[in-house]
């Protein structure tokens, strides 16, 4: 007894040890080398893995409807998805159009923008992340910020982590997600967030806005951090009383998030986040007002 | 030899682990395959090789995965201790099948729940916010169910090639 308990202490004191010096190794960095050497010798692996599971998983996932085949219900997601995509781009048109917003438009239209396509690798194991691992990185100009989108074009998440030849991609339904959406039929914004169960939910909308069952909520663009008009999600449910400040709101995501085999990576947008002003600029405006006012 | 065999094995099951399992999605949660096989090879083994897997385990799904390697390590230590406390209670008794079936999967359950525990305490840790009520009853409790279904089976993944200990003679 006394031998098992000093070899377990020394076994414990051992992991206790190396678990302080790979913490210190992966928060400076040190240990990303041995990470991106993994990913390029057992990132193809890992793929081949996953695509030669797919179809037994598929085939678990509808056991009990052998009848409707499966091809025939992927071609008709991405085409739902893409249909989705459709109405999105020709509402935020139509809104821009409307409204004279070039900028929106613009965006929208910009034929200049570059897609790099990356495979799923691996996804989180626990359940209380909802992160992907992607085949692309920084060797192929992927960067930290920039948007991940499904086939048909809805947002899936964005790039949190970079390694030279993996990525690891937030997905909008992760608990740190946090997005600035807009309610395509208000123009109302509100904050998309995400929790531990990989719901969807939007904060900070005013109980007046009228918000239906079906309605998109699309990114804002405002902020510098995405680009405006990616469909996010639509409303699942809208609810709340007059007593309530916000309503409460749950989005059912567009992109096929539980069953995401490839994306495209937005990479030539790049995060440009706008600062808030700074406390001269803020005293300078108020100067100025001041000085409009003197008659 | 029987190291880079049982290296090589933990690899594969690794890159299973990080890869295919994850498809295989029941009550809403994916097998931790990797987890159940080391409780397995704990009760049935001994701690000596288990020692040297479980770290090695977790380096690996650390390097493979978006778990970082200490976390990994730490949320896989509480087998070997789980496993020498069944060990110091049942010292020197001639286990049956059915003792040590049992033994396997309690200690299946109480490794499942410390690995979750860990990494959601290693998730706040870093910041992030962690729903605890949803993660218990969503993630934590379906996962001790789906893991104690897969170690019905692992069991005698390990069980039927390990030859049984004789009982001394005195």
């Amino acid at each position: 007894m006394a031998l098992l308990t000093s070899r377990l202490g020394q076994w414990l004191t051992g992991v206790f040890l190396l678990i302080l010096v790979l913490a210190a190794l992966g928060a400076t960095g040190a240990i990303s080398p041995l990470e991106d050497a993994a990913s390029a010798v057992f990132g193809p692996v890992q793929r081949a893995f996953r695509q030669g599971a797919e179809p037994v998983a598929n085939l678990v996932r509808n056991i009990d409807d052998f009848d409707r085949a499966d091809d025939e219900n992927r071609a008709l997601r991405n085409r739902i998805e893409q249909l989705e995509t459709e109405i999105a781009r020709l509402g935020e048109e139509q809104i821009a159009l409307r409204s004279r917003e070039s900028l929106a438009a613009l965006q929208l239209a910009n034929p200049e923008e570059t897609f790099v396509t990356a495979e799923l690798v691996t996804r989180d194991l626990t359940g209380l992340r909802q992160v992907i691992g992607i085949n692309r990185g920084s060797r192929d100009g992927v960067e930290v910020g920039m948007p991940v989108l499904a086939s048909g074009g809805s947002l899936v998440g964005v790039i949190m982590v970079t390694r030279s030849n993996s990525s690891f991609v937030r997905l909008i339904t992760d608990p740190d997600s946090s997005l600035r959406g807009l309610h395509q039929q208000s123009r109302t914004e509100g904050v998309i967030s995400g929790d531990t169960l990989g719901n969807l939910d939007v904060q900070f909308v005013a109980q007046t806005t009228d918000i239906q069952p079906g309605h998109l909520f699309v990114t804002s663009g405002f902020g510098g951090l995405l680009p405006g008009g990616i469909p996010i999600g639509r409303v699942a449910s809208a609810e709340g009383s007059p007593q309530e400040v916000f309503k409460r709101i749950r989005l059912r995501p567009i992109a096929p998030l539980d069953q995401l085999e490839s994306v495209l990576i937005q990479v030539t947008f790049r995060p440009e986040p706008i600062p808030p002003p700074t406390e001269e600029e803020l005293l300078g405006q108020e100067a100025a007002g001041e000085e409009d006012l003197t008659p | 030899m029987k190291w880079a065999i049982l290296v090589v094995g933990l690899l594969v099951l690794v890159l299973l682990q990080t890869s295919a399992v994850p498809a295989f999605e029941i009550l809403g949660v994916a097998p931790n395959i990797l987890l159940v096989m080391l409780c397995c090879w704990a009760v049935i083994r001994g701690d000596s090789e288990t020692m040297v897997l479980v770290p090695v385990a977790g380096l690996l799904i650390g390097l493979l995965s978006f778990q970082g390697t200490a976390e990994s390590i730490g949320a896989f230590a509480p087998i070997v201790v789980l496993a020498a406390f069944k060990g110091l209670i049942t010292s020197g008794v001639q286990m049956t099948i059915r003792t040590e079936y049992s033994w396997t999967l309690a200690i299946v359950i109480v490794a499942t729940l410390l690995h979750f525990t860990a990494l959601a305490v290693a998730i706040e840790v870093a910041g992030s916010r962690i729903d605890w009520l949803g993660a218990v009853t969503d993630r934590m409790l379906p996962s001790v169910i789906v893991n104690v279904l897969i170690g019905l089976i692992a069991y005698w993944l390990v069980r039927l090639p390990t030859p049984r200990a004789q009982p001394r003679v005195i």
